[in-house]
């Protein structure tokens, strides 16, 4: 194992490297950003019932549409609203000022199909809209020129989501990078490579597009093998593909790689029946995880560096189903949590009960107003430009 | 005298490639008389038939497990139905037909959880597949899985859905830009009442139609659907839509505006003949130009189904030709959403062309454990697994039965020089870009049957093999 200074070095110079082409120069560069600002996003997969997770505890309506799925006890972060127990980890977060609550999150229009709705998060199109490429995918390509390598940004995955796939640049999904780094180091794939690295890639056939997607593949992939080596976390994560994905976004991170934004998720949130026990057993492990995580990245001096923005789909209905559940919804709640906030805690209130749209709660704060605010305001770059349109600023990050 | 190139190329756009068996049985004569054989081999019309009406409607007085048991099995006929497609497109001389359809089921596309919609609604497409397209527009918009699908069940006088009317203007006929969402609003109207009953047969629900006066796109009327589609019909933008379209699929996804225009006008003129349009263009000089000829990237239908034919392949369970289809990211039957698949180098990211390059190294070595993490369940409830989430990796041996015979025969006695340069020409498109002497190092097979195994994998799994 490496120091993050080897590493470090290591990347310097392959950076320097005479016989790679133009486009891959770029990558590599140990200067590249590697202490600069990183994204992490958590998708909470399946449509989270966020009223269950910060709880309008003093609400007559909640308990009367809740009767059996109400929480009866919570930990109050304020006069409104209260933790469910499971997420205790994030209360040491808020009283620390390191979260932001954001209520009545979601889009005109809304969708109650998982599919849709997902899309619609995921490439920050209207509803009407269909888009084939994602936000930060669109992100990618709006990279300065050079600089679009996979390893920008990484989906803790086996497949990509749609949110990293630009138009002409892709993020890298990479669950393992020992078996990605298998894979491509693969004698016949490398020779496949040389073949991409000695013609250069220059002309814009789709030939090129392949073999330029090869060379960065196995470029990317490399890198963030040799970089999951370097530091090696003594933190206990929960035992869990969730876990494990927060504890290698840790290390990389802590190893000083040029990765902008970390991608995972959770998923199972979709509680049609029996809710409270699923959901107690999910956000224990989402906020022992992200606990975890935070702390990682303090011991490391990280965290002011580092913004973690969480998300589901949708919200579920207020009233719950026969089955002790909930069915799909609208509006949801959103979080962001980092050290660097620039207005931590509870952003707005719940949305007015007693005024459900069609039994949901509805939206007040369009989600892709998070986005341009983490894109102008963390990432630096237009959110105009990434997302097509202007959206108000919310003063959080 | 036809080239081999242009025949190989024909194949590739108007099917799934040209098998060992295809390029040994051509016929003589110019590209046209091969144009005219495919086109004659597909007016034969197959129904798929796998999965019975009973499943459509699920029985009020059912128990809780029996609703599950009932989902459960109607999930899998979807799947059944995907294998028995997939198989069928490998198979058949009316390979065209079938890429029509696929061509059409991409976009009317429909994500339909039900085995029956899905089957009902995959043999309207593929009945009207090459005829005319105004017949297959009235017939998909009174189409049970359509109708569930973009909510026309819903769609009532007193509370009109759009989402119908919606889709027909922005992705079936006319495109985005070319119709308000007042034209929308009436559309909708036009449409209400428009259902389907238990049986899947398409009703007209008086009491729930708005018999009121619309006006659409600059006409006033008393519309019912049926005078909606009319108008949209009669726009020539629907013509030049759809022929974009079909020009992205089948020539190339650069567009050549002269040939859309050209195009675009003879299908308008003819009153949208399919099959006109596409003989015009496979007959035209523009489409063997070396601009055309492998500008695509194939789509990984088109990819599996092309190893399936060129490599005489079946797959000995269904859940293999599943996973490659999932781990590309085409699964027949299950679109992203309305606007279907997204095309060309959209299919191509780290993950999927590493896979590319490994997939035939699984399928032909029996042994090799294709490692990519995908959950085993695919459909749980809306296929929620796609999502994304906390996929358990699996290793995956696939399983596929490859009868070599022909391909060995075809092969007996050359030396592995001559072998590589008759496999280069059947299974590639453009040139490679490795050169002979580097590719055969890794083929240090001394007899026949494992070297041609070994060439075969090093050739399929290379990035020119993605191109058609």
């Amino acid at each position: 194992m490496g120091t993050r200074r080897d590493f470090l070095k290591i990347s310097a110079l392959a950076s320097g490297s005479l016989f790679m082409p133009k486009f891959l120069q770029a990558l590599g560069h140990g200067g590249l950003n590697t202490d600069g600002k990183k994204l992490i996003i958590i998708q909470l997969s399946g449509g989270c019932d966020g009223l269950n997770a910060f709880v309008p505890y003093r609400n007559d309506i909640y308990y009367k549409l809740r009767p059996r799925l109400a929480m009866e006890e919570v930990l109050p972060l304020n006069d409104d609203i209260g933790l469910n127990p499971a997420l205790k980890p994030l209360q040491a977060l808020y009283d620390q000022g390191q979260l932001a609550l954001i209520n009545g999150v979601g889009y005109p229009n809304p969708n109650r199909s998982h599919f849709r709705s997902m899309d619609i998060w995921h490439t920050a199109s209207d509803a009407s809209e269909y888009l084939q490429t994602g936000w930060l995918g669109r992100y990618l390509d709006n990279s300065c020129e050079g600089c679009a390598a996979p390893h920008k940004v990484i989906e803790m995955a086996d497949m990509l989501s749609l949110a990293l796939k630009g138009q002409n640049a892709n993020g890298l999904a990479v669950r393992n990078p020992l078996q990605m780094h298998r894979a491509t180091q693969d004698a016949y794939v490398q020779a496949l490579v040389g073949g991409g690295v000695r013609d250069g890639g220059m002309r814009d056939g789709n030939l090129d597009f392949l073999y330029k997607s090869l060379v960065q593949t196995s470029q990317s992939t490399d890198y963030i093998y040799e970089a999951s080596k370097v530091y090696r976390s003594t933190e206990i994560y929960p035992p869990h593909a969730f876990g494990k994905s927060l504890k290698m976004i840790s290390e990389l991170i802590c190893s000083g790689v040029e990765t902008e934004v970390f991608y995972t998720s959770l998923s199972g949130f979709d509680t049609h029946i029996n809710q409270k026990g699923t959901q107690a057993r999910l956000f224990g492990t989402y906020s022992q995880g992200v606990a975890a995580l935070v702390r990682d990245l303090e011991r490391n001096g990280r965290m002011e560096d580092t913004l973690i923005l969480t998300f589901s789909e949708f919200g579920r209905r207020v009233q719950q189903n026969a089955s002790n559940g909930t069915d799909h919804g609208k509006a949801n709640n959103l979080l962001l949590i980092g050290g660097g906030l620039r207005k931590a805690g509870i952003y707005n209130a719940v949305p007015d009960l007693a005024q459900l749209d069609d039994g949901d709660l509805p939206w007040s704060v369009d989600f892709r107003s998070v986005y341009a605010e983490v894109l102008d305001n963390w990432m630096g770059v237009s959110s105009q430009k990434i997302l097509g349109k202007e959206f108000d600023s919310l003063g959080i990050v | 005298m036809m080239k081999l190139k242009h025949a190989q190329h024909l194949y590739n756009r108007a099917g799934f490639g040209l098998s060992l068996q295809e390029l040994m049985n051509l016929p003589r004569g110019n590209i046209s008389t091969l144009v005219s054989k495919i086109m004659k081999d597909s007016k034969s019309k197959e129904d798929i038939r796998r999965v019975s009406g009973e499943l459509l409607t699920l029985p009020k007085y059912m128990s809780k497990e029996e609703k599950r048991a009932f989902r459960k099995a109607n999930k899998e006929t979807v799947r059944e139905l995907n294998h028995a497609w997939l198989s069928y497109m490998a198979k058949t001389p009316a390979f065209f037909r079938e890429k029509m359809t696929l061509f059409w089921h991409d976009h009317f596309a429909c994500n339909l959880r039900n085995g029956f919609l899905a089957e009902v609604q995959n043999n309207t497409l593929r009945k009207h597949a090459l005829g005319n397209f105004g017949d297959m527009l009235h017939a998909i918009s009174q189409n049970p899985g359509m109708l569930q699908f973009l909510n026309n069940q819903q769609n009532k006088k007193a509370q009109p859905n759009e989402n119908f009317a919606r889709e027909l203007l922005e992705l079936f006929t006319l495109g985005r830009g070319h119709y308000s969402e007042k034209d929308i609003q009436e559309a909708a109207r036009a449409f209400t009442g428009w259902g389907f009953d238990g049986k899947g047969a398409f009703v007209f629900r008086k009491n729930q139609h708005d018999f009121g006066e619309k006006t659409f796109m600059g006409h006033s009327g008393t519309f019912d659907g049926d005078d909606i589609i009319a108008i949209v019909l009669a726009n020539p933008q629907t013509a030049r839509y759809l022929t974009e379209k079909i020009y992205r699929f089948f020539v190339s996804p650069q567009l050549n505006e002269k040939m859309v225009s050209i195009w675009s006008e003879a299908f308008y003129k003819s009153n949208y003949d399919i099959a006109g349009l596409m003989e015009m263009i496979f007959t035209s000089d523009h489409f063997y130009t070396e601009e055309v000829i492998g500008s695509r990237i194939k789509s990984p239908i088109e990819y599996i189904v092309g190893l399936m034919r060129q490599l005489d392949m079946e797959f000995k369970e269904k859940e293999s030709a599943f996973f490659l289809q999932k781990a590309l990211g085409q699964v027949l039957f299950y679109p992203p959403n309305v606007a279907g698949w997204p095309e060309d180098r959209a299919w191509i990211d780290s993950t999927t062309l590493l896979a590319r390059l490994r997939i035939p190294q699984a399928l032909i070595v029996a042994d090799y454990q294709l490692e990519l993490g995908l959950i085993e369940n695919f459909a749980g409830k809306e296929g929620l697994d796609l999502l994304g989430g906390d996929k358990k990796p699996i290793g995956k041996k696939l399983k596929a039965d490859i009868a070599w015979k022909n391909l060995s025969s075809a092969t007996k006695g050359l030396s592995s020089t001559d072998m590589l340069e008759l496999l280069k020409t059947l299974f590639l498109i453009c040139p490679l870009r490795m050169a002979d002497a580097e590719l055969l190092s890794f083929v240090k097979e001394r007899d026949h049957e494992t070297r041609l195994k070994t060439l075969c994998m090093r050739i399929l799994g290379t990035p020119e093999y993605q191109l058609c």
